[in-house]
């Protein structure tokens, strides 16, 4: 009777994250748009659809990092789309397993799933086309067979992994040395598992220098924020944080081996605050505390029970707002309808090797959709800083020859601009003063949204 | 109802402290017949609310059309009370009322504290006329409603072993929370004295963490329901509420050291310091904890420029008054122990002469110097005529803080005004405002007033002042400009041409 309650509940749960995860795209549906969402997603649809065993960019003819993904074969968007909501349910049932493999009581079980696949982060790692879906699916096999003393078969999982994201692979091996630390119960094998993947880690390593790519450099380096509520584009709610500080107020435990897990979490969120990759990890560990402070929080015995009425009330409808906030804006994202008609009209227009002037967050989907480069992407900028500065003085030139030059030596001939890029250049009043009064540009395209000027010259 | 408890003496006495410092208040307030600039959102809310029962909160006017986010309780009190009397007389003399009754709200704190219905008195008088509280006399500020709910809150939770103290004080949190961010900044007091008590090894009572477990909910999932909007666009730079910079280091220097200092006043300073001290070698009061912790998040958020000024000097003193008592006390037991017993009476006196002097006439001089920050009444005849001779759909130029003046009794839509959330560069369209009246070269000037649709520039001669100008020296080409009215020094003139 319990074990078909178990699984009723675990079913609910996993079919309520199927729903999470749909949303934005029925809401987007509705509104005519089919385009798969999240800004990375349109990077690694075309590299999948393009990429061969060289692991060479078809459009910029460079080295990319080893991704074995990228070897999956082309199919429509959707495919993928589905195949990485199916590893996000995937994973909500492997984290379940995980739980229950370290005795932690079903109530807590039942909250820590509901606050997993209501986190904003799993909703955008899993509702996308990416990586770090496979990633998250592989760790969490990984260390479901570790748990299982199945060491064997979690190394294959685990040697995996360099080959499809390298600093996730890191960070991997960094939390799995604490987890192996910290475990009492001896797992059978855990060094070869540690020697495994750090020869998993120099392989790929040694075949992307061998590739031609630098892969140490390619991780970026920048303060965002970490709240969705605040505007983060991927980050943790408010009651999320809230929560788990509770519970780790709470779980607190006195003892050397705790010193390494507290200190370890204090580290992992503030690198989160430069290196988004962290913050997919730090959301699984803060869902457990929150989870474990929730339960807590509706079982102790308040001194007021009029209080703990409202809190509960307020905890959840924090978390539902949060959770639907999140959805809404994420829905309204590009691509929209407007850029795909742009982006249209580009592909259409343009000539191979010609390239675009973007805003940088919209650069994947140019590059997907028009089949044509973009000045700058975050992979190029990451590789070549310098032009950002370019990008800068290109905006701010009021002189003809000096932007002319700049085009020209960058082979950039079609400028797309939106709202934001538009105050930009409005601030900068340059580049914009040029495309209206100088006969070398032409608007060719606009809609309500986008603009897209051609240097004719 | 016991009559033999309101027939004590000392309830006279408070109630005759009260009116003293209402009636002092309400003197200096009618000094002038205008609010300070920044009123005239409030009166615009107000009495968008007796129309159609609800705020502005897509304001048609401010900065031609935008959204406005606040939390609106204190709107919605004003407007109660306006339906019976005149908005003017209501914005005059609500906000003074709550800021009147810190008077009695202090002596209850203190009678709780120390127990010693004189020393109460001696506070409430203190805490009635500590200078800082005379800042914004002439504005219609929230502060007034919102010192008197927090330290309400505070007072209640000293007591929240009693059920109805409980009570009141989650009905409290609510008005406060509905009424202004500054609820944030009690939660930050809650946590250093949460903080203190683990410090002191004092035991933390369950209830407490309850209520400000409930409380920290409440606020934050309130204020994201509010500002939602404000954070999306914004993130953490809300705090400063997007002000531009210039603006923005006004709000952190608007008085000087020595200026920030004697509007404590020196006396609750000391004492409050010493009551402090004392509190944490020897005694370990709670209540002391409490407003201590709520004395260092405020103190703290000044420090690193996360509170404005004034309001934070606002709940610095009025805390240190509070705190006070507890000195104060001792120093009275301390006398009626000694020789010098029989002077207790003139001591007092002497303390008091002493408080006078060091924050009442501080007081009437920092009213003297603000009363008169208002805008004058050829300024408002400028307003009054531009809504009869402009369009209804017509923007006017005019400096930022008069932006607020200029929808009220102009109802027109201006460029800019001082609610700076949700507007996109502000920094450029402030600077655009200053440069139409400094700048000399016409196109300029003109141009700017294209970009924004303004086809109207009021020269007030608040602007005059403010940019030391008796006029823009464009405005002289009669083929581009029209006075259309004038009303002394201020004028108010038409735009004709296009930027060449």
């Amino acid at each position: 009777m319990d074990r078909k309650k178990n699984i009723t509940i675990l079913a609910s749960i996993i079919l309520f994250a199927a729903l999470l995860l749909i949303a934005p795209y029925i809401v987007r549906f509705i509104n005519g748009n089919t385009a798969i969402l999240n800004h990375e997603s349109s990077r690694d649809i075309r590299l999948i659809a393009g990429v061969d065993s060289g692991f060479i960019d078809p459009l910029y003819q460079s080295p990319i990092t080893i991704n074995i993904v990228y070897l999956l074969p082309a199919l429509h968007p959707y495919w993928y789309l589905a195949i990485n909501i199916l590893l996000g349910l995937l994973s909500v049932w492997l984290f379940y397993l995980i739980l229950i493999k370290h005795n932690v009581a079903r109530k807590n079980i039942w909250a820590m799933l509901v606050l997993l696949i209501t986190s904003p982060i799993f909703i955008h790692v899993f509702q996308g086309v990416n990586s770090y879906g496979i990633c998250i699916f592989l760790t969490l096999a990984a260390i479901l067979l570790l748990v299982e003393n199945k060491g064997v078969i979690s190394v294959v999982l685990f040697a995996v992994m360099p080959f499809i994201n390298f600093y996730w692979a890191l960070v991997s091996l960094i939390l799995l040395i604490i987890y192996l630390v910290y475990n009492e119960r001896t797992v059978k094998g855990s060094r070869y598992i540690i020697i495994f993947l750090i020869l998993a880690m120099l392989a790929s390593y040694f075949s992307n220098i061998l590739l031609g790519n630098a892969v140490l450099g390619e991780i970026s380096f920048s303060a965002e924020n970490l709240i969705t509520d605040i505007g983060a584009n991927t980050g943790f709610s408010f009651s999320l944080v809230i929560l788990s500080i509770i519970g780790l107020v709470l779980l607190w435990e006195r003892g050397l081996k705790n010193v390494l897990v507290y200190t370890s979490i204090i580290f992992l969120v503030i690198l989160s605050v430069w290196v988004q990759l962290l913050r997919i990890y730090l959301d699984f560990v803060l869902v457990i505390y929150a989870g474990f402070a929730l339960i807590y929080l509706n079982r102790r015995k308040w001194s007021i029970q009029l209080i703990k009425k409202t809190t509960m009330l307020l905890i959840l409808c924090s978390i539902l707002f949060s959770t639907l906030f999140y959805i809404t804006t994420v829905s309204r994202a590009e691509p929209s309808p407007e850029l795909l008609d742009a982006l249209a009209f580009l592909k259409q227009q343009s000539h191979p090797g010609e390239v675009v002037l973007c805003p940088t967050d919209l650069s994947y989907h140019v590059e997907y959709y028009s089949s044509l480069k973009t000045f700058a992407n975050p992979e190029t900028l990451l590789k070549d800083p310098a032009k950002e500065k370019i990008a800068a003085d290109i905006a701010k030139s009021r002189n003809l020859e000096n932007t002319e030059q700049l085009l020209s030596t960058n082979t950039i001939r079609y400028i797309l601009i939106d709202e934001t890029y538009r105050k930009y250049l409005e601030e900068q009043d340059g580049l914009l003063f040029i495309m209206e009064t100088s006969n070398k540009f032409s608007q060719i395209y606009k809609n309500q949204k986008f603009e897209i000027w051609m240097y004719t010259s | 109802m016991d009559f033999k408890r309101i027939l004590k003496p000392q309830y006279y006495l408070l109630a005759i402290l009260f009116l003293l410092v209402l009636g002092f208040r309400l003197f200096m307030v009618f000094q002038t017949p205008n609010f300070n600039y920044d009123a005239y959102f409030t009166l615009r809310q107000v009495e968008n609310i007796k129309q159609t029962g609800l705020p502005l909160y897509e304001d048609p006017l401010s900065y031609g059309g935008k959204s406005q986010l606040f939390a609106p309780l204190n709107y919605y009190i004003l407007a109660v009370f306006s339906f019976i009397f005149p908005l003017d007389m209501v914005g005059k003399i609500l906000p003074n009322i709550f800021a009147s009754l810190i008077v009695v709200l202090a002596y209850f704190f203190t009678l709780k504290s120390v127990k010693d219905p004189k020393v109460s008195l001696i506070i409430a008088f203190m805490a009635g006329f500590v200078p800082i509280l005379f800042f914004d006399i002439n504005n219609i500020t929230v502060n007034y409603l919102a010192i008197l709910l927090i330290f309400a809150i505070i007072y209640c939770m000293t007591r929240i072993n009693e059920k109805k103290y409980t009570d009141y004080s989650l009905i409290l949190m609510f008005l406060l929370v509905l009424t202004t961010p500054l609820a944030f900044l009690l939660i930050i007091g809650f946590l250093f004295y949460l903080i203190y008590l683990k410090l002191e090894n004092q035991e933390i009572e369950i209830k407490e963490i309850e209520i400000i477990l409930f409380f920290v909910f409440l606020t934050f999932w309130i204020n994201l329901l509010i500002y939602k909007k404000a954070f999306a666009t914004h993130g953490l730079l809300i705090i400063w509420q997007n002000a531009p910079l210039k603006f923005l280091s006004n709000l952190f220097s608007q008085l000087t050291f020595i200026e920030a200092f004697y509007t404590i006043s020196i006396i609750p300073l000391i004492l409050g310091v010493y009551s402090i001290y004392h509190a944490f070698q020897n005694q370990q009061n709670k209540s002391v904890m409490l407003l201590t912790g709520f004395l260092t998040g405020t103190f703290i958020l000044v420090w690193f420029k996360l509170l404005d000024l004034v309001t934070g000097l606002v709940f610095l003193s009025v805390t240190l008054v509070i705190l006070s008592a507890f000195s104060m006390k001792g120093f009275v037991s301390f006398i009626e122990k000694t020789r010098i017993s029989k002077y207790e009476n003139l001591i007092i006196g002497v303390l008091l002469v002493l408080f006078v002097v060091s924050a009442i006439i501080p007081s009437y001089l920092m009213i003297k110097n603000r009363i008169h920050q208002v805008p004058s009444s050829q300024d408002i005849n400028v307003f009054i005529a531009a809504s009869q001779i402009t369009p209804k759909n017509a923007m006017i130029a005019a400096t930022v803080e008069e932006g607020n003046l200029l929808a009220y009794y102009a109802n027109r839509k201006n460029i800019a005004d001082i609610n700076f959330l949700l507007t996109p560069n502000i920094n450029q369209r402030v600077g655009d405002i200053d440069t139409i009246y400094k700048t000399r070269f016409e196109t300029e000037g003109v141009g700017i007033m294209n970009n924004y649709g303004a086809k109207y520039l009021a020269v007030t001669s608040y602007a005059q002042a403010k940019y030391g100008i008796t006029e823009p020296f464009y405005v002289s080409d009669t083929a581009c400009f029209t006075l259309l009215y004038r009303s002394n020094q201020s004028k108010i003139y038409e735009l004709k041409c296009k930027k060449r």
